[in-house]
């Protein structure tokens, strides 16, 4: 018996790309509330482009993205952001801007232009900066701080959204281990507590079979596997996605799939 | 220092001190000049009680537009410098990135050359109309990539302004004012057809919040819920329209555009909510100034004609600008 799901994000028909350039042809994917997805797949396979396409940064080239069940166009955007937040890689850190600011713009969404003219410092924002352990560092300029403190920086702007859904672009990036280990736990703590959404781009197969719910290996635009990690991460899988021939074991601690290259 | 200016209690100080300067630099200016006039005069003139009706001519019609126009045009460039910074989120841009001040030079060349009785008020018509139409085709052709497009735009009619000045030289002494940027001779009518832009700057300040959220680069922009096409197309519609006023009351003057938003940045951060207005005080601050220069300079200038006007404004803010940019841009670096 499995508990009724509810499809919170789709793909339908979705074509995806930058600029002429096509990446992701057609793909369908809807991802269930409640759950942890993590997309992954090596390099120019589509998994940033198709999350990006997702989250409406980028236009689809065909088909259509659909936001509790209806297309994601038919909301304004910033409804949307209220809904669902996103991590880009390509966050640009403003001239002398400090933590503290930076989070603060992931208040936009809830309160809007016009009371976002007086300066905030809301239980949100300092809930977002315990989280991601950065309240020490909250009134540094982020240009002063190293590339793993300002991926922290940013991940608390999106967790300052309160969005019920999270799209991560390679969250783990800049991260050293302990703080790798520390996000992941907060992400599947989100979703196992509040019953938050995500989806994100993931590198390092172990830590996505580790904390996902459901693997989606992408290569050259299309999705080659797709399901809980025991049934992606397999030496098959591995061969057929990333050319990389390994032998999976389960891993010591919790007895998911983890793999080792042969 | 900057940590404690972000403060309310150190914004007020801020507001304090400009507020101050602001008056010294008012007060400069209404008691300098090429005639002198007893300071009890200056103030008797102000209240409609000077003993002479030259005296209240010279501080109400000459010295008093000089200064307000300075002021004002300081505050829109500074706020146009801010905005176009803003959008292609690089700081070294500044109102000229947009081409709108050759837009302006070219307008006015083109009308002292085609029509040369239309005189100072045809001049002031056609550069707010060829700023204002730089704009428009800058938003036309190039809106994606409007840094380039701007600054070649800029050069195109740069071009164009020297080849009409080649072909017919008789009104560079008239367009020297816009293509380097002068406030002398301001007269009332100046001040009367500037002073109604300044509500631009509210507005401008609106749009901060969008600003600081657009300044985190355009996918995270849209994460948060803007719309870059709307909300860039009135950002530069302000822009272009606090760089027009400002042009076609002070021509082209250089660095202010540039040089306010940098101070501002260095005293009170990036958050354009703060930002918006200190630049405009800043902008102020340092056109009024370096007029003040200006004029001073003209005055003690040794054998030269006594009808001389001045050296322009724009020639000081550049020569003054260059060095403050260099050292601003490597106490960034720095820091």
């Amino acid at each position: 018996m499995t508990p009724p799901t509810t499809t919170v994000l789709a793909g339908d028909g979705l074509a995806a790309g930058h600029g002429r350039t096509t990446v992701v042809p057609a793909l369908d994917l809807a991802v269930e509330a409640g759950t942890v997805t993590a997309l992954v797949g090596p390099n120019g396979s589509g998994k940033s482009t198709l999350l990006m396409t997702l989250a409406r940064v980028l236009p689809p080239r065909g088909g259509r993205v659909l936001l509790d069940g209806e297309p994601i166009t038919a909301r304004s955007s910033v409804e949307v952001a209220r809904r669902l937040g996103v991590l880009p890689q390509t966050a640009v850190v403003p001239a002398g801007a400090t933590v503290r600011e930076v989070v603060e713009q992931g208040r936009y969404p809830q309160l809007g232009p016009w009371a976002m003219m007086r300066r905030r410092d809301d239980s949100v924002m300092e809930r977002a900066l315990r989280l991601t352990g950065l309240l020490d560092l909250a009134d540094r300029r982020l240009d002063s701080l190293s590339g793993g403190e300002r991926q922290r920086a940013w991940i608390a702007m999106t967790l300052a959204q309160q969005t019920g859904i999270l799209l991560l672009d390679e969250p783990t990036t800049y991260l050293d281990v302990r703080h790798q280990i520390d996000l992941m736990r907060l992400v599947r703590g989100l979703c196992d507590e509040h019953g938050i959404t995500v989806v994100m781009v993931l590198h390092d197969l172990n830590q996505a079979a580790r904390y996902a719910d459901r693997l989606v290996a992408l290569r050259d635009g299309t999705v080659r596997a797709d399901g809980p990690p025991t049934a992606v991460l397999t030496p098959p899988v591995l061969r057929e996605v990333f050319d990389v021939d390994a032998v999976v074991v389960p891993d010591p601690v919790t007895g998911r799939p983890w793999f080792v290259a042969r | 220092m900057r940590a404690a200016l972000r403060r309310p209690a150190g914004l007020s100080a801020l507001g304090a001190v400009a507020l101050l300067a602001g008056a010294v630099i008012v007060l400069a200016h209404l008691l300098t000049g090429r005639s002198s006039i007893p300071s009890a005069e200056v103030v008797a003139a102000l209240l409609g009680r000077a003993s002479e009706p030259a005296y209240t001519v010279v501080v109400l019609d000459h010295r008093l537009p000089r200064v307000l126009v300075g002021l004002a045009a300081g505050a829109l460039l500074a706020v146009a410098g801010v905005l176009v910074q803003a959008v292609v989120r690089n700081p070294l841009a500044e109102p000229s990135t947009t081409g709108v001040g050759a837009g302006a030079a070219l307008a006015v060349v083109a009308t002292l050359v085609l029509a040369p009785d239309l005189g100072q008020g045809g001049a002031y018509v056609a550069s707010l109309v060829g700023a204002l139409a730089t704009g428009a085709v800058l938003w036309a052709v190039g809106r994606r990539s409007f840094a380039v497009t701007g600054v070649l735009l800029g050069a195109v009619l740069a071009a164009v302004t020297s080849l009409l000045l080649v072909v017919d030289s008789a009104p560079l002494g008239t367009v020297l004012r816009w293509l380097v940027g002068s406030l002398n001779a301001r007269t009332p009518t100046d001040w009367a057809l500037l002073w109604p832009w300044l509500a631009l700057l509210p507005v401008a300040w609106a749009l901060a919040s969008r600003l600081n959220a657009w300044s985190l680069g355009e996918a995270a922009a849209v994460g948060l819920g803007l719309r870059p096409g709307p909300l860039l197309a009135v950002v530069l519609l302000v822009a272009v329209a606090c760089a027009a006023a400002a042009v076609a009351a002070a021509g082209a003057v250089a660095f202010v555009g540039l040089v306010a938003p940098h101070i501002g940045r260095l005293l009170v951060g990036a958050d354009h909510r703060v930002l918006v207005p200190v630049a405009a005080a800043l902008g102020a601050l340092l056109l009024s100034l370096a007029d003040l220069v200006a004029f001073s300079v003209s005055v003690q200038v040794p054998g030269l004609a006594t009808d001389v006007s001045g050296v322009p404004v724009g020639a000081v803010t550049a020569l003054i600008g260059a060095p403050v940019l260099v050292s601003l841009v490597r106490r960034e670096q720095r820091a």
